[in-house]
């Protein structure tokens, strides 16, 4: 149980960084945090107290795996937050280019 | 949907339908001479203003009259907006406001009627006052009227509308139609649906005594015409709430009695002071005087409206104020615990003072309008201006003189069969008036001493020797009355009004949430965030 508390916290502190901060930078770090104690918490869901990795063979009983799909979950999470990052900090770095500044306060010329 | 138990036409309905024509047919021959620009607006809305008034009257069904009542406040609002000047709109959009909010209050106490009979329709059963939910049901119609009417605490769109809306249309609704439907809705309540108990009907007495009062000091001292007709506009509105709050049926008879008095009065008032204003551009009593010899019809007219809203007899206010006085010690009679009585007799009496000083008023507006020295020259005003005023002096004199055979039988039909208590006879006393004036005329042509020289009347102030008497500063000593000075000094500064008490309420509050709105996205985020929080707390606990 209390794991599941600390993947809470570290999501708290990225939605923390996502709502408080004014850098541009900070907010994206705090949304990869974010994904970060998400994907702990669904590996963490999945875990079993000494259970084997999850391979099938004919000899073997399936009761004492681990369960596969939170960790191929996890997998492409990854890869979509990876592309999301990418794209996040491309478009900080075209604001960048456009108003001279990270500041979000500063950037308030968004219309037309 | 049966559609024929959705519309009422019953004599109360008819009576009132019949004074709509007449105004809306009067104010429009009024206004073919008066509105210059902008005339296709104005009638269009004129007439969709008397459409929406039938369609009150004549509907008996909640629904109904609450539409055609909100689409009432609509025309008020484009008719004293007319002109889109800075002023009119800013007292266009607070008449709008405060009739808009009361339309509000009228749905819900509509809808708790609804609840409590569970019927559509206003007339078909009454409600007996007997809960708070009832009582709140009768409170919250009746607040509607009083926004409509004018009635304090609600009246203060009609002093600032008078002065600033072009003049035919307060003429036609502050003074004259919203004043019908008003107070034909609070009679039709009152009348049909339901009981009233001993609080609703004090209530109605003690907002009738205190808006007598009240408005008609305020009136006092106005140095505007059109202003000071505004503020009698709300007095009277006193007089009929009183009479409608004795709930017997002299009493509601002498309320709708006098709100038809009014209308046909405060309508002609209106008309000459804006005859006035149009020849000689200004509305101020310190810029005119001596009009009655260059404007004879409008000053004989005024005379007679003026006289009428006094209550000098014959003319028709006297007679309905007269049925006032009556219902109101016929319902004194009738209670039987002392502290009611003395509350009964202090409003009495306060329409009494009222009528004292809405007459020592106009005394003010006649002198120095249209007597003394002239300040402006002027023609008097083509036919059509003078057509309306001229029928409604008429109609002043024909339901004073000849009130108990034309107007009082419909009134009875509407109402029911009252007995008067007191007794007066029109005719006959008209009679003795015109006699005694004859008389005095032949005593005056055969006497030997002409004239008699007198003091100049100051209306009670002093008289500084080396300057003229200046007539419209006649009263201006009760504002430098010590506790009355103060009053008069916050109801300049709008402290009694409750729309500018609302308003800095709102403003305070609206400052807290300007803080919140920094027009940074995380912080809507962050609001967002609590708020769902919030509802998965409330939903999934």
């Amino acid at each position: 149980m209390s794991t599941y508390f600390l993947c809470l916290i570290l999501f708290c502190v990225g939605l923390y960084a996502i709502l408080r901060k004014r850098n541009i930078i900070k907010m994206i770090i705090g949304i990869v945090i974010c994904e970060y104690a998400i994907n702990l918490f669904l590996i963490l869901f999945g875990y079993k107290m000494n259970g084997r990795s999850p391979l099938y063979s004919p000899d073997q009983q399936i009761l004492d795996m681990v369960d596969p799909l939170p960790q191929a979950m996890a997998m492409t999470a990854i890869v979509i937050s990876l592309a999301t990052t990418a794209l996040l900090v491309g478009i900080a770095i075209r604001i960048y280019e456009k108003y001279g500044t990270f500041d979000i306060t500063k950037i308030n010329k968004l219309k037309g | 949907m049966d559609f024929r138990n959705m519309f009422i036409f019953d004599p109360l309905s008819k009576l009132i339908g019949v004074f709509i024509v007449l105004f809306t047919v009067l104010i429009s021959i009024y206004s073919a001479k008066f509105i210059k620009h902008r005339k296709i607006t104005y009638y269009i809305w004129v007439l969709l203003t008397a459409l929406a008034s039938f369609g009150v009257i004549f509907s008996d069904n909640l629904i109904l009259i609450t539409i055609f009542w909100g689409f009432l406040g609509l025309s008020l609002f484009k008719l004293i907006n007319l002109y889109d000047d800075e002023k009119a709109s800013a007292i266009a959009k607070k008449t709008f406001i405060i009739i808009g909010a009361t339309d509000g209050f009228l749905l819900f106490g509509f809808l708790l009627y609804h609840f409590l009979t569970s019927s559509m329709s206003l007339s078909a059963n009454k409600l007996i006052i007997n809960n708070n939910l009832s009582f709140i049901s009768f409170i919250f119609i009746a607040m509607a009227c009083f926004a409509k009417a004018g009635c304090m605490p609600l009246h203060t769109w009609i002093p600032e509308t008078a002065k600033n809306a072009p003049l035919p249309v307060v003429a036609y609704l502050p003074a004259s139609l919203d004043k019908l439907l008003g107070i034909y809705l609070l009679v039709r309540i009152v009348k049909d649906s339901f009981f009233l108990d001993v609080t609703a009907k004090f209530t109605l007495i003690i907002i009738g005594a205190i808006t007598v009062i009240c408005a008609v000091m305020m009136a006092l001292i106005q140095h505007d015409i059109k202003k000071l007709l505004g503020y009698h506009a709300i007095s009277q509105v006193g007089y009929m709430v009183l009479g409608i709050g004795c709930a017997t049926p002299l009493g509601i008879a002498a309320g709708l009695f006098h709100m038809i008095n009014h209308a046909i009065y405060k309508c002609c008032l209106f008309l000459d002071a804006g005859n006035v204003e149009n020849e000689t551009g200004t509305s101020e009593l310190h810029n005119l005087g001596g009009l009655a010899r260059y404007m004879p019809i409008t000053f004989i007219t005024f005379m007679v409206a003026a006289f009428s809203i006094s209550g000098v007899p014959p003319f028709n206010g006297f007679v309905s104020k007269w049925m006032i006085y009556q219902g109101l010690s016929d319902f004194m009679n009738s209670l039987s615990s002392y502290p009611l009585k003395i509350i009964v007799a202090l409003s009495l009496l306060s329409a009494l003072v009222g009528s004292g000083l809405t007459l020592a008023s106009f005394l003010k507006v006649i002198s120095s309008v249209f007597l003394g020295n002239a300040r402006k020259h002027a023609k008097e005003s083509s036919f059509a201006l003078l057509l309306p005023v001229i029928i409604l002096a008429l109609l002043c004199i024909i339901f004073g003189v000849f009130a108990y055979s034309t107007i009082l039988k419909f009134i009875t039909q509407a109402i029911g069969s009252f007995n008067m208590v007191g007794l007066w006879q029109p005719v006959g006393a008209t009679a003795l008036i015109a006699i005694s004036i004859v008389i005095g005329l032949i005593v005056f042509k055969f006497s030997s001493q002409k004239l008699r020289v007198s003091d100049t009347y100051t209306g009670g102030e002093e008289l500084n020797p080396k300057e003229e008497a200046k007539i419209e500063d006649f009263y201006a000593t009760i504002s430098e009355i010590p506790f009355l000075k103060k009053i008069y000094s916050l109801a300049e500064a709008k402290v009694f009004d409750i729309y500018e008490e609302l308003k800095r309420i709102i403003f305070v509050l609206s400052n807290v949430l300007k803080r919140l709105h920094n027009g940074i996205l995380p912080t809507y985020l962050t609001w967002c965030l609590i708020g769902i929080m919030g509802l998965f707390f409330v939903f999934f606990r």
